[in-house]
C-alpha cells in the first residue's frame, strides 16, 4: 500500500516535470512527447530489473527532470524554434490581467524616464532595454504557442 | 550525420539487432544515456529518415500500462549506421597504429 502511494507520488511529480518540459515544445509535437515520456515513467517505476523501489523512483524523477533539457534541445532543432515562436507571437494565450499589468508597469517606467531624462539617446536606449526585457519575460512565462492547453491537463479534466 | 560519442552508442545498440524495435527507456539503459540527450538525438535521426517510430498497440497485459513509442532503424539508417561506425573504427584504428609505426 505504502509502496504504491510512494510510486504514485513519484509518478505525479514526474508527470508534472514532464508537463513543464513539454510546455516548451511546439503544439504539434507536444502531446505526442507527453504521451511518450509519461508512458516511459510508468515503465521506469515498474522496471523489474531494478529491485530497489527508491532507485526506481529516483530514476523516474531524473528521467523526467532531464526532459527539460531534452525539450529545450528539441526546440532548437531547425524549424522547431521558428514554429514555436516566430510568427505566432499574437497567438500566445496570456491572461489579460498579466498583460495589462506588465504593459502599464513598462509604460510608467518609460514615462518617468521621458520626464526626467534630458538625454533622448539615453531614453531610447532604456526604452529598448525595457521592451527587450518585457519580451523575454513574456516568453519565459508563457507556454509555447500552438496548443490551447498544457499536455495532460485535458486528461485530468476528463477524469474529474 | 555527425558521429558523436553518444550517437555512436545509440547506433551500436540499434545495430545489435536492427530488426528489433526499441523504446526510449530501453535505449537509455543500453546506451547509458540520459533522457535529455537521447530523445533529441532520436528526433534528429528521425528527421534524417534513419530511424522510424511507431506506437505499440494498447498493451493487453492487464497492468493498465500506457502504450510506448518504439524506435527502429530504417534500411537506410542501418546502412548509414554501419558505414559511420566502420569509418569511425578505421579512424580509431589509424590512430592506434600510428604511434607504433612512427
Amino acid at each position: 500500500m505504502m509502496a504504491g502511494h510512494e510510486d504514485s507520488q513519484a509518478e505525479r511529480l514526474a508527470r508534472w516535470l514532464i508537463r513543464r518540459a513539454c510546455s516548451r515544445l511546439p503544439g504539434e509535437t507536444r502531446d505526442d512527447r507527453y504521451r511518450e515520456w509519461t508512458a516511459e515513467v510508468r515503465a521506469i517505476l515498474h522496471d523489474p530489473q531494478v529491485p530497489s523501489r527508491a532507485r526506481r523512483c529516483l530514476r523516474a524523477l531524473l528521467y523526467a527532470a532531464d526532459q527539460n533539457r531534452g525539450a529545450w534541445r528539441l526546440g532548437q532543432r531547425p524549424g522547431a524554434s521558428l514554429r514555436t515562436y516566430a510568427g505566432k507571437f499574437w497567438q500566445v494565450r496570456t491572461p489579460s490581467g498579466h498583460r495589462l499589468a506588465s504593459a502599464l508597469f513598462m509604460l510608467t517606467f518609460l514615462v518617468g524616464e521621458w520626464a526626467f531624462t534630458s538625454d533622448r539617446a539615453d531614453f531610447f536606449g532604456s526604452a529598448a532595454a525595457y521592451v527587450v526585457c518585457w519580451f523575454i519575460g513574456f516568453f519565459r512565462r508563457q507556454d509555447a504557442p500552438g496548443s490551447p492547453f498544457l499536455p495532460g491537463r485535458e486528461g485530468t479534466a476528463k477524469k474529474k | 550525420m555527425k558521429l558523436t560519442g553518444p550517437l555512436e552508442r545509440v547506433l551500436r545498440v540499434f545495430l545489435d539487432d536492427p530488426a528489433a524495435p526499441r523504446y526510449g527507456y530501453d535505449l537509455m539503459k543500453a546506451a547509458r544515456l540520459p533522457s535529455g540527450t537521447l530523445y533529441p538525438m532520436l528526433a534528429r535521426l528521425q528527421d534524417e529518415g534513419l530511424v522510424t517510430s511507431r506506437w505499440e498497440p494498447q498493451p493487453a497485459d492487464g497492468t493498465g500500462r500506457p502504450p510506448r513509442r518504439y524506435y527502429q532503424l530504417t534500411a537506410e539508417g542501418t546502412c548509414a549506421a554501419r558505414d559511420e561506425l566502420a569509418r569511425a573504427g578505421r579512424v580509431v584504428g589509424a590512430f592506434r597504429v600510428a604511434p607504433g609505426t612512427a
